[in-house]
């Protein structure tokens, strides 16, 4: 039962975080509330017993990337722009899109059978471990080893590009 | 004498050998085309003309080798059904295979290719020589020659390929030469857009051209299937019926569907099965006959496209906006009678189908005619000449028609002959003469350019049929088929093309001559933009000579003096040249009898009689018209000796209004009609511009939603997502 | 005690290719810190050679038996390592194209060349991939690759904003793939592909509605990818926005190895789905993309902008191939009517064959004609122009025979051959896609095929007819040649013309790619 509620919680205040991310007008307020959206998020994984994910995002998103875009935010000194709702065919038609994404996903996720319930209770053993540092290492670099790797070309190419596209004229 | 016909029927190199050295006629034009163009301004214009001239020499002395050695019975190409006698060939690998489908590397001359060959090398090579004086003052030399080489090459390639895919290579390749060419001096726009009209018309052939291969192959593909209480009436002397299916079967694998023997061996098994229904596949519920009539009408549709006939000549007058040797080479002696040649080479096929056979020939007849009468009210020099062309093409269509293959092959030669020299002939005289090609502004050409009025002379009366030419033979030979020959399921059909034809002829002696008298006998015009003219150079007097020789020469093919073999007792010459290429025709002629060709059992003086006599009148009616009645022109004083006709001047006057009421006024509203419904409206209107109109305008539309505005991108494709997601979820999950 | 997997050498075959790039993509970013020679032609020849010797290590891979490696994480076979080659012809292609158009703008970096081999690499692991974690890694690896690439040049607002665009809208074709993979995860409780196979079928009975969900997003993300009509319409800007050379870059290589993802992914989803689902979306996808690219290239006079709706068609030509593999058995093609009618000649596995070579050799004869197309267009570009918006327009073109007769020889090529005119190579890709159609019974979708590349030759000739039949303007600079770029163009002229003519031992080696794992 508290599980319901603070998933509740949790998914209200997510959602409620990401529309203010693209509805209020000043940048600043725009970014705390990216940050709440990842606090909301990190409990959610907890709620899924991901509990290494959960800290992983607050550490990572919630702290580092959010003090870059605060900083940048900051040094462009960026101020209001406009009105945010201003209705052209492309936003009309974006939107009925969404809707219609929604709905249809929504309909889809109605009719899905209960899934299995898993409690403390019952899979102890397997939930002790579940979402550990050390179980989420072992499958890593493991199981996952290729995809792994593959990140740290990604990374790596990331940084590169970063480099070219930040050079003032080349 | 009976040493010199060995001499000249014994192979002068190995057969086998000329069959693998075909490539080299076409590689030497193709080598001098990428030298010309790639490096012709490097090396100058002598050298460029050397390489161009050159190229296409080397061709014409190879040409000659491979000829000869056809002329050997012991020459033989091998094909999955065995071999041909007197033709050479080789296989030099798989072009490309998809599925069953397969197109292989084959070359192949037989009489009939190889004739081809030497009249487009031949040809080919004094029009080049002609082309290096023709365009000494043009500074896009080597362009044009890198463009002519490179004709030269894909027309070698049409004529020598032993698949229809390799013959449409050449027959595109031909298409773009000419296209390049039409449009060479493209600084007009109407010159432009002549080669524009040209593209487009040709596409629509080129399209009837594929889909009609394609209806072959599934054609094929069902009669290799067909069930074995069918092909047991397949059965030939010494081979099952079962058999002559694997036969089959086993060559289109081995050399594709499309290569021309396999095609003939399929023939062969069409002429049983004209009647059976196609069981299964693509084609089902058609019979044989049926498919086989349509795959002929869209081969007629890509013909008509390449040959100009109705209703896709207009493109061949508007074509002549290109440099006069080109309009010599390519509008009039080899590309626009590949459409003949393709008829030739699927002879076996054609003589299956009275119903394409009767509608080549009534095409044919009707454009010979409507063309010969357009023809009537032209003023330029190269305008009459385009549409003689035309008609000339038209009665080379009757002769296919007819059933007269070899009559109307031998028509092509003869026409390359004299309407090259024709072409050429008045290229020398715009060049004399300041590029004036309006023939009333034009006069007393026969003194001031000898040698171009003498060979111009004899290029007409050939064309027009006087007898000792060779037009004479090759034009009465179609006529004389149409006349004889027929085709029982519709009888009427060769009876009107004949008329047709005879009338189209008369008309072609009057055209001829009335261009012939205006623009050289008459006294020189007042309008003219030089006052005397000037005889052109060897360079372009040569080439007309010896055409002139040739188209004299000819006539020796048109001769009856062969015995036949089998089938009547009298042979002309180009018909026992030929008869081996035509010997499956024969066979499936004989099986169905859907053409009835009596046997000749003396030579024709009748029909000669009839032919020269309708020559004479043509002639002899625009010699009365323009030489006595209407010889002087407004502000011209008339010289003494025709003082005499002052007399007659009311008479003048009242024949020129006869002739204007009569004659000019009606052809001219039929004529302008033509043009108006046919060319304006059809051709410009439809085809070409609504074409581009339709096609600019839907992109237009298209083109408002990219605004270059991301958001408006990432909605579209949200909404394709969107589109895609909730009609599969409405229908399988919800 | 950890269960520590057994990988051998031969499991590592599979990346060598983009090791091969990778490595030489970090030689040339230090070869930037330690050699400053002035010249930096050299740089392109590195990335050739890399590229080269990528490509024939995926070549060896190519004639190896087709097998799962890494833990099913990642697949080799003919088809993948074949696509690979083409990948690593087209990259060193585009470096030499790079090295003439960097030097005359005096921007040659490092950065650029290892940026491209990057690409590659990423492309190289994209085809091989064969988990949807992985694929989306190896997407980002090339996708984030061709972002930086697009905004390399930094000349007038228009690179910039290619590259943000591209950025930005290729990150929500990146998320809708990643939903996609996620509801199927929640479905099967896989995401490894050959194991989503087996299980799917399963799955459809209680969580249907979630596979078909994630079986949409995830054909949305690659439509994105290969550029499909309605998903295309990032295309153009981008294409008109990037360095010349790295549009020449994108236009074949990304669009190979997303179409070969796209085939080994869709080959597993399939998989107890109606049959007839995926068959109309693939069906409408090749209708949509092959009419909207040429009737969008047709009122085009920008050059580069007509070459990018071209390369949409072109998709458009491949996707019917890839929707002739998706045709339901003669037994259910049932209820779809006229156009999306489909009545199979041939069983799926002879088809599937010859779609795979059709695809193979097609992405072949566009690499090497949009190679060469893009990068005539690269050689007679002028820097001047940069800014202007008329930079491409076809005026630039005219009486290019008369002042470049070799270049625009080759540019005749290479249009006939996007064309489809024989005998360039344009002509036979075109000839085994449609041919595979209609063996597969698309015979209506091929005659939609055929028509919209009759109308394509529309546009195509006319760049024939300004290069040959106008004059040149008055003041039409002199061209700026380098030997990089002539030796590019000459290659890629050869292949056009070579290819078309004998395509005999390629063709064949092409044919043993009909291995496609589990396909």
């Amino acid at each position: 039962m508290a599980e319901q509620v603070l998933f509740w919680v949790f998914a209200i205040g997510t959602i409620a975080g990401a529309g203010g991310v693209i509805a209020v007008r000043n940048p600043v307020a725009s970014a705390i509330s990216l940050v709440a959206t990842f606090f909301f998020l990190a409990g959610t994984y907890v709620l899924l017993w991901a509990h290494t994910i959960a800290v992983i995002q607050v550490l990572v998103y919630a702290g580092a990337i959010m003090v870059l875009f605060l900083f940048v935010i900051m040094l462009l000194s960026l101020t209001d722009h406009g009105p945010i709702v201003q209705l052209s065919p492309s936003r009309i038609a974006g939107a009925l899109a969404t809707a219609a994404l929604l709905a249809s996903l929504v309909g889809v996720f109605r009719k899905l059978p209960p899934g299995d319930t898993v409690t403390w209770a019952t899979d102890a053993s397997r939930l002790s471990s579940f979402g550990t540092l050390k179980e989420l290492g072992a499958v890593l670099y493991t199981q996952w080893l290729f995809p792994f790797e593959a990140v740290s070309l990604l990374l790596l190419v990331a940084i590169v590009g970063a480099v070219v596209v930040a050079k003032a004229r080349v | 004498m009976q040493k010199l016909v060995e001499f000249f029927q014994t192979a002068p190199v190995d057969p086998q050998q000329a069959g693998q050295m075909l490539w080299l006629i076409i590689l030497l034009p193709l080598l001098g085309a990428f030298i010309t163009g790639v490096f012709g301004k490097i090396i100058g214009r002598a050298n460029t003309h050397l390489v161009a001239v050159g190229a296409v020499f080397g061709s014409f002395l190879l040409s000659l080798i491979v000829f000869w050695t056809i002329n050997d019975y012991r020459a033989m190409a091998t094909t999955p059904f065995g071999s041909v006698n007197y033709a050479v060939g080789a296989d030099y690998g798989t072009w490309f295979s998809a599925g069953a489908f397969k197109v292989t590397f084959g070359l192949f001359a037989d009489h009939l290719s190889g004739s081809m060959l030497l009249v487009i090398t031949g040809v080919g090579f004094l029009i080049h020589l002609y082309s290096t004086e023709y365009m000494s003052h043009d500074d896009g030399y080597w362009r044009f020659f890198a463009y002519l080489n490179l004709f030269v090459a894909a027309m070698l390639t049409l004529v020598l390929g032993d698949s229809l895919p390799l013959l449409f290579v050449g027959w595109e390749g031909v298409g773009m030469c000419s296209y390049l060419l039409i449009g060479f001096w493209y600084t007009d726009p109407a010159k432009a857009f002549a080669g524009r009209k040209a593209f487009i018309t040709n596409r629509i052939g080129d399209f009837g051209f594929l889909v009609g291969s394609f209806l072959m192959v599934l054609a094929l593909e069902a009669a290799t299937k067909m069930p074995a209480d069918v092909s047991s009436k397949l059965g030939r002397p010494g081979l099952e019926g079962s058999s002559v299916l694997a036969r089959l079967s086993d060559g289109a694998k081995q050399k594709g569907p499309l290569a021309v023997p396999v095609l003939e061996e399929g023939s062969k098994v069409f002429a049983s099965l004209l009647d059976d229904t196609i069981p299964a596949g693509p084609l089902e519920g058609f019979t044989f006959g049926g498919v086989l009539t349509a795959a002929l009408l869209l081969f007629l549709l890509g013909a008509a496209g390449k040959s100009a006939q109705i209703p896709l000549y207009v493109w061949l007058p508007d074509a002549m906006a290109g440099p006069t040797p080109v309009s010599a080479l390519i509008h009039a002696a080899t590309m626009v009678t590949s459409g003949i040649y393709l008829f030739c080479r699927i002879s076996w096929l054609a003589v299956l189908s009275p119903t394409a056979m009767a509608t080549i020939a009534l095409i044919g007849a009707t454009t010979a005619l409507v063309a010969a009468l357009i023809a009537f009210s032209q003023k330029g020099l190269k305008k009459v000449l385009a549409y003689s062309t035309v008609s000339q093409l038209g009665l080379m269509f009757l002769g296919i028609g007819a059933g007269a293959f070899w009559a109307a092959f031998l028509h092509v030669i003869t026409h390359a002959f004299f309407k090259a020299c024709l072409f050429l002939g008045a290229g020398s005289v715009m060049h004399g003469n300041g590029e004036e090609e309006d023939i009333t502004k034009l006069g007393n050409l026969r003194k001031e350019m000898p040698t171009t009025w003498l060979t111009f002379l004899v290029a007409t009366l050939a064309i027009t049929g006087i007898v000792p030419l060779s037009g004479f033979f090759s034009k009465d030979a179609i006529l004389h088929a149409a006349h004889t020959n027929s085709i029982p399921a519709v009888a009427w059909a060769l009876k009107t093309a004949w008329v047709l034809g005879v009338v189209a002829a008369g008309c072609t002696a009057f055209y001829m001559m009335r261009m012939y008298f205006v623009a050289f006998e008459y006294p020189r015009s007042a309008e003219a933009k030089t006052p005397h003219a000037h005889e052109s150079s060897w360079h372009m007097t040569l080439p007309l000579v010896v055409l002139a020789v040739l188209s004299v020469v000819a006539l020796v093919h048109g001769l009856p003096i062969m015995k036949a073999e089998g089938r009547g007792t009298i042979q002309t010459l180009m018909e026992n040249f030929l008869d081996p290429v035509f010997r499956t025709t024969q066979e499936n002629l004989a099986k169905r009898q859907f053409l009835v060709i009596p046997p000749e059992e003396h030579v024709p003086w009748g029909a000669y009689l009839q032919a020269w006599l309708i020559a004479l009148t043509g002639g002899g009616i625009a010699f009365f018209l323009y030489m006595r009645f209407f010889p002087s022109r407004k502000g011209q004083p008339l010289p003494g000796p025709l003082e005499a006709l002052r007399t007659f001047s009311w008479n003048k006057f009242y024949v020129d209004e006869v002739y204007n009421f009569v004659i000019i006024r009606p052809l001219g509203v039929v004529a302008r009609v033509l043009w108006r419904v046919v060319d304006s409206i059809l051709i410009d209107g439809v085809a070409v511009r609504g074409t581009a109109w339709v096609t600019k305008q839907s992109g237009s539309v298209l083109r408002y939603l990219q605004t270059g505005d991301a958001q408006a991108y990432a909605a579209i494709m949200a909404l394709g997502l969107a589109g895609a997601l909730v009609w599969v979820l409405q229908r399988y999950a919800l | 005690m950890l269960n520590t997997p057994t990988v051998t050498m031969f499991d590592l075959h599979v990346v060598l290719p983009a090791a091969a790039l990778v490595f030489g993509a970090i030689v040339l970013m230090l070869s930037e810190v330690f050699l400053s020679s002035p010249n930096r032609t050299y740089m392109a020849v590195i990335a050739l050679v890399t590229s080269g010797i990528a490509g024939v290590v995926a070549l060896n891979n190519a004639f190896e038996p087709a097998r799962l490696v890494l833990q099913g994480f990642a697949v080799i076979d003919p088809f993948s390592s074949f696509m690979t080659v083409m990948v690593c012809l087209g990259t060193g292609l585009a470096s030499l194209l790079a090295a003439g158009f960097l030097k005359h703008r005096n921007a040659e970096r490092g950065e650029f060349y290892a940026l491209m081999l990057f690409a590659a690499a990423g492309m190289s692991l994209l085809a091989a991939s064969n988990e949807f974690i992985t694929l989306f890694i190896n997407l980002e690896v090339l996708s984030v690759a061709t972002y930086a690439l697009t905004a390399f040049l930094r000349r007038g607002p228009r690179p910039a904003e290619a590259g943000f665009k591209y950025f930005i809208l290729g990150a929500f074709a990146g998320a809708l793939l990643l939903y996609g993979a996620a509801l199927l995860y929640g479905a099967t409780g896989t995401t490894r592909l050959s194991d989503l196979a087996t299980l799917l079928p399963g799955a459809m009975a209680t969580r249907g509605g979630l596979v078909y969900a994630g079986f949409g997003l995830v054909l949305a993300g690659f439509a994105f990818k290969v550029a499909a009509v309605p998903f295309h319409m990032w295309t153009p800007d981008v294409y008109e926005g990037a360095p010349t050379p790295v549009t020449a870059l994108m236009s074949v290589g990304v669009k190979a190895a997303a179409i070969v993802a796209m085939v080994r992914t869709f080959l597993a989803l399939v998989n107890g789905l109606d049959p007839q689902v995926p068959f109309i979306l693939f069906s409408l996808l090749a209708l949509l993309t092959m009419v909207g690219g040429n009737l969008l290239a047709m009122p085009q006079r920008n050059v580069k902008r007509m070459l990018a709706y071209s390369s949409i068609a072109h998709a458009g030509y491949l996707l019917l191939g890839v929707t002739a593999l998706f045709v339901p058995d003669a037994a259910r093609s049932s209820d779809a009517g006229g156009v999306l009618s489909a009545t199979p000649l041939l069983a799926n596995a002879a088809v599937n064959a010859s779609v795979y070579k059709g695809i193979l050799f097609y992405l072949l004869g566009y690499t090497v004609t949009s190679i060469g197309a893009f990068g005539t267009l690269a050689a007679i570009e002028r820097r001047e122009d940069e800014t202007r918006s008329n930079t491409w327009d076809l005026e630039r073109l005219a009486g290019l025979a008369q002042r470049q007769p070799g270049w625009a020889a080759a540019m005749a090529a290479f249009m006939l051959s996007l064309a489809g005119v024989p005998p360039m190579v344009g002509f036979l890709g075109k000839l085994y896609i449609f041919s595979a159609a209609v063996d597969a019974g698309l015979i209506w979708l091929a005659v939609v095929g055929v028509l919209s590349s009759v109308a394509g030759t529309y546009y195509y000739l006319r760049v024939v007819v300004y290069m040959f039949m106008r004059p040149a303007a008055a003041d039409a600079p002199a061209t700026f040649r380098h030997w990089t770029t002539e030796v590019a163009l000459v290659v890629s002229a050869v292949a056009t013309v070579a290819l078309g003519i004998v395509p005999g031992p390629i063709a064949e080696w092409l044919s043993r790619a009909g291995m496609v794992f589990g396909g």
